[in-house]
């Protein structure tokens, strides 16, 4: 009965990986650059070099590399430009300062107009 | 603040946008990946296209002063624009040449030299394109020029006269 | 022969401009405002000069006059008429021309409505300068009329991917759109110059801002559903810099139209509604530039020439230059003299446009700095939409709940307490619905998706609560249909975002896979001929549970140019879209890759768009019936 019921979950635990591991795979896809198609992320395209991609990208997950590790391969090999989101470092910092301080000015702004409710 | 300085700020500002955006309009858009000069060529080991006891071998790459290393495929067209001047280099210029043959059949890789001359002293079969990614590139043909192992200098697309020129004064 | 004429009217329709503008300048020096039958002769040529261009165009494109280079280049004689005829627009030297026809359009109907004459001369003035600039453009750098001697026998042939009955109309909604709102931007000129920016204006300009708005609304729909079934990867948005470029007007647009409703109900906020309609046009001139300059990398950018992004680099900011001068200059009455109290109509309305300036930062940011940082210091960097996801969503969720609130409040009274009374009815509420939503369908909990689902069912129910209290509902209805379509997207987007499934799979015919809970059969292929293309049509039967469903995606071949494109399969029974497309495969060469997305809750996107775009609609008929 033990044995069975392990067996049970550990084909619930590998399929949960299996499918978890098709999404990551499709995740990074998406996040990662045609660079030779220019606009289109990996999984978009059938480029060869997006193949090529695609086949090492899932050939070093299945060996047991994590997301971050093939993100920092492929920039120290194409630049921070072959992956989409955008890494917090000083280049990128304006991207997510600049609207912040915009909205922190009009919040402001909207605070000085507003007369005090205790009046 | 008075109407004139605003209007200046206005006019500064304006015309910074239009220096940018002029520059933006003049620059490259076709972007070229040149994180990999300056450093060492990756580890690979890969045989050689005529004999399979030849091995391309990056440790014996890095042992050499000077190498130029061209990614090419018999399929790839531009790779047959380029080969007079890999010829040249071989011959003219006695500068030692290894290739990568890229994701190629090795028959049409061996007829392909057979018609248009071997530059090559040795030709690893990077079969699936792996090696390729490994050294940053993303087609064919690209070349490397590699200084005691270390990508000096690189070239994408096919070799013309500039591109053969800077090859040699990198050779002095 | 056509193209001559067509030349000719082109030229014409120049000076004309030249004579509208002169005697524009006299009648404004001499202080003389009513010689209105020249002005409206002039104006009324323009317009339909430009029209009679346009139409001469749209001939060469139907009877294929390859000597006409815009022709050669976009058209073949093997194309169905219709997408001759949108080939007309569907080139940068056409669409250009379509451009200016919509500034002249809307300085002739503009002209036809009861507004002070002073205000008028000026609108139209300012409408005839940028008539003036856009057509020297379209002369020098992108005449649509343009001889090729010997004349061609056969056309180049059109992107076989913009061959599509909505792509056809999609351009024109989102140019009324982006065009329309240089009348507004004009009227607000004109408002400044003559010191006439006041309730009044706020009146008039409401049509001119609500119009374009909608068909602005309308236009990126159309495109997000082109994107959504011709390009094949199930998405909607991919936060593209061309598709950035259409948002950024319709954000400020969108602030514009509440900030105009303070100016015209409490006569405030004058300098601030005054800035959006400069700022609004602006912002489409922007998307012009980034479209048509080519310093894109994108699907939809036309084919670029440098000299052309110089000419609208220096137009556009010198029309910028001096419509912010003239705002510097004149602007009205100091808003930050105003007072608001915090529970009060208007005060909501000014942190709705600081949430929507956000908006736009944010998009204008992310579209703009890479491009600039590549330029200035060669570092590339790619925004994606993780980036636009992270920082947008939890800016929206606080949208959305002082969206919910701010109609009901008062523009007059403070009730604070009101307000604490309908958040212990919607809260109570959203909690139940969302809950329930939530532990029903969904298999995982995401608090991204919570907030979302919870927000957008408050805004939803506070909308309907507002709408069962109204007495006069035709005055509320335009605000309130846009605001429920707004809730019904969000909603829609985020259930969609978090409960959309994709399958790949490379298939052959007699193949069955079970991935998840769906088993795909792929029954059989067929082929047929058409006029331009051969299609390849392959027979999927995906069962999913009880329900069965075929779905025939296809490979078509184009012969001119030759060129493969994937057409997708989507079946919808309103709650979910099955969707599916076809590729070759390269990794195996007997196999075809196939993709199958199970997208819920896509038809409520569409139609919830479409709500958004009704209440507009709606608005603008009910304001033209008042004036």
């Amino acid at each position: 009965m033990k044995k069975i019921i392990f067996i049970i979950i550990f084909f619930i635990l590998s399929s949960n990986v299996f499918s978890a591991n098709e999404e990551l795979k499709n995740k990074i896809y998406k996040n990662v650059r045609c660079i030779v198609c220019q606009g289109q992320s990996i999984y978009e395209s059938n480029s060869d070099f997006a193949i090529d991609l695609k086949k090492l990208i899932s050939k070093k997950l299945d060996s047991g590399e994590s997301e971050k590790q093939i993100y920092d391969f492929l920039i120290s090999r194409y630049g921070e430009w072959v992956v989409f989101n955008p890494a917090l470092n000083f280049n990128s910092l304006a991207l997510w300062l600049l609207p912040l301080i915009i909205f922190m000015i009009g919040g402001l702004l909207i605070y000085r107009l507003n007369i005090n409710k205790k009046k | 603040m008075n109407n004139k300085y605003k209007i200046t700020i206005l006019a500064i500002t304006i015309v910074i946008i239009f220096i940018l955006f002029l520059r933006v309009l003049n620059s490259n858009k076709t972007y070229q990946p040149n994180q990999m000069i300056g450093k060492k060529i990756p580890e690979f080991i890969l045989e050689d296209l005529f004999n399979k006891n030849m091995k391309l071998d990056s440790k014996i790459l890095s042992e050499k002063d000077f190498v130029v290393l061209n990614i090419w495929a018999s399929w790839c067209v531009p790779c047959q624009i380029e080969h007079p001047f890999l010829m040249n280099l071989k011959n003219k210029n006695k500068i030692n040449i290894v290739g990568l043959n890229y994701k190629d059949e090795n028959a049409n890789a061996k007829n392909f030299l057979k018609k248009n001359g071997n530059p090559f002293s040795l030709i690893g079969v990077d079969k699936k394109g792996e090696i390729a990614i490994q050294l940053g590139a993303y087609g064919v043909p690209e070349t490397y020029i590699l200084k005691k192992g270390k990508i000096i200098f690189k070239h994408i697309g096919p070799l013309n006269e500039d591109a053969t020129n800077k090859i040699l004064e990198l050779k002095k | 022969m056509a193209g001559y004429i067509g030349n000719l009217t082109l030229f014409l329709s120049l000076i004309f401009n030249g004579f509208l503008i002169f005697s524009l300048i006299k009648g404004i020096k001499n202080n003389n405002f009513k010689e209105l039958k020249t002005i409206s002769f002039f104006n009324d040529s323009i317009f339909f000069l430009l029209l009679i261009s346009f139409l001469i165009l749209i001939y060469c494109f139907i009877v294929s006059d390859f000597s006409n280079v815009a022709v050669y280049q976009n058209s073949h004689t093997a194309k169905p008429l219709i997408y001759k005829i949108s080939g007309a627009w569907g080139n940068h030297e056409g669409s250009m021309v379509l451009f200016i026809l919509i500034l002249s359009l809307f300085s002739f109907v503009f002209f036809r409505t009861k507004v002070i004459e002073k205000l008028k001369f000026y609108t139209v003035f300012f409408q005839a300068i940028l008539i003036l600039i856009f057509l020297i453009f379209l002369i020098l750098t992108s005449n649509p009329f343009d001889q090729i001697v010997p004349k061609p026998l056969q056309g180049l042939g059109l992107n076989p991917i913009l061959q599509d009955p909505l792509l056809a109309i999609h351009p024109p909604f989102l140019y009324f759109g982006y065009v329309g709102f240089s009348l507004v931007f004009s009227f607000a000129l004109a408002g400044l110059v003559t010191n006439n920016f006041d309730k009044l204006w706020s009146k008039v300009a409401n049509f001119w801002i609500i119009l374009p708005w909608s068909l602005l609304t309308i236009g990126i729909g159309l495109g997000s559903f082109w994107a959504y079934y011709e390009l094949g990867w199930g998405g909607y948005w991919f936060w593209d810099p061309v598709e950035n470029a259409s948002l950024m007007p319709w954000l400020a647009a969108t602030a514009l139209v509440h900030s105009n409703i303070v100016t015209f109900k409490k006569d405030k906020l004058h300098s601030w509604t005054a800035l959006l309609s400069i700022f609004t046009f602006i912002m489409s001139l922007l998307g012009t530039f980034l479209v048509r300059s080519g310093v894109l990398n994108s699907v939809h950018a036309f084919a670029n020439d440098p000299y052309r992004g110089v000419y609208i680099l220096s137009s556009i900011l010198l029309i910028t230059f001096f419509s912010l001068a003239i705002f510097i200059v004149k602007s009205p009455k100091k808003f930050l003299y105003e007072k608001y109290y915090f529970f009060q109509r208007d005060n909501f309305i000014l942190i709705n446009n600081c949430f929507l300036i956000f908006f736009l930062s944010v998009v204008l940011v992310g579209t703009v700095y890479p491009i600039i940082l590549d330029a200035i210091s060669g570092k590339s960097i790619s925004v994606g939409p993780i980036y636009y996801h992270t920082i947008l969503a939890p800016f929206l969720f606080i949208f959305l709940f002082f969206m919910s609130h701010g109609p009901l409040l008062s523009w007059n009274k403070e009730d604070k307490f009101l307000q604490i009374k309908n958040f212990k009815i919607f809260f109570p509420i959203s909690i139940v619905i969302s809950s329930v939503i939530i532990f029903w369908f969904f298999n995982y909990k995401d608090i991204i998706l919570i907030l979302g689902l919870f927000f957008s069912v408050y805004l939803i129910i506070s909308v309907l609560f507002d709408w069962f209290l109204q007495k006069k509902l035709t005055i509320h209805f335009g605000r309130l249909i846009s605001h429920l379509g707004f809730g019904v997207l969000i909603f829609a987007i985020f259930v969609n975002a978090y409960l959309s499934k994709e399958i790949n799979a490379a298939m052959k015919v007699g193949d069955e896979v079970k991935i998840q809970e769906f088993i795909i059969k792929f029954k059989s292929i067929n082929k047929i001929k058409k006029e331009n293309y051969e299609e390849v049509f392959g027979n999927f039967l995906v069962i999913n549970k009880e329900k069965q469903i075929e779905l025939t995606p296809s490979i078509r071949r184009y012969d001119q140019p030759i060129q493969f494109t994937s057409e997708t399969s989507i079946k919808t029974n309103f709650i979910v879209d099955y969707y599916f497309a076809i590729n070759l495969s390269e990794f195996e060469k007997e196999k075809i890759m196939v993709r199958f997305y199970y997208k819920p809750l896509m038809f409520w996107i569409w139609f919830s768009i479409l709500l958004i775009a009704i209440g507009g609609i709606y608005q603008t008929f009910r304001l033209k019936n008042e004036q």
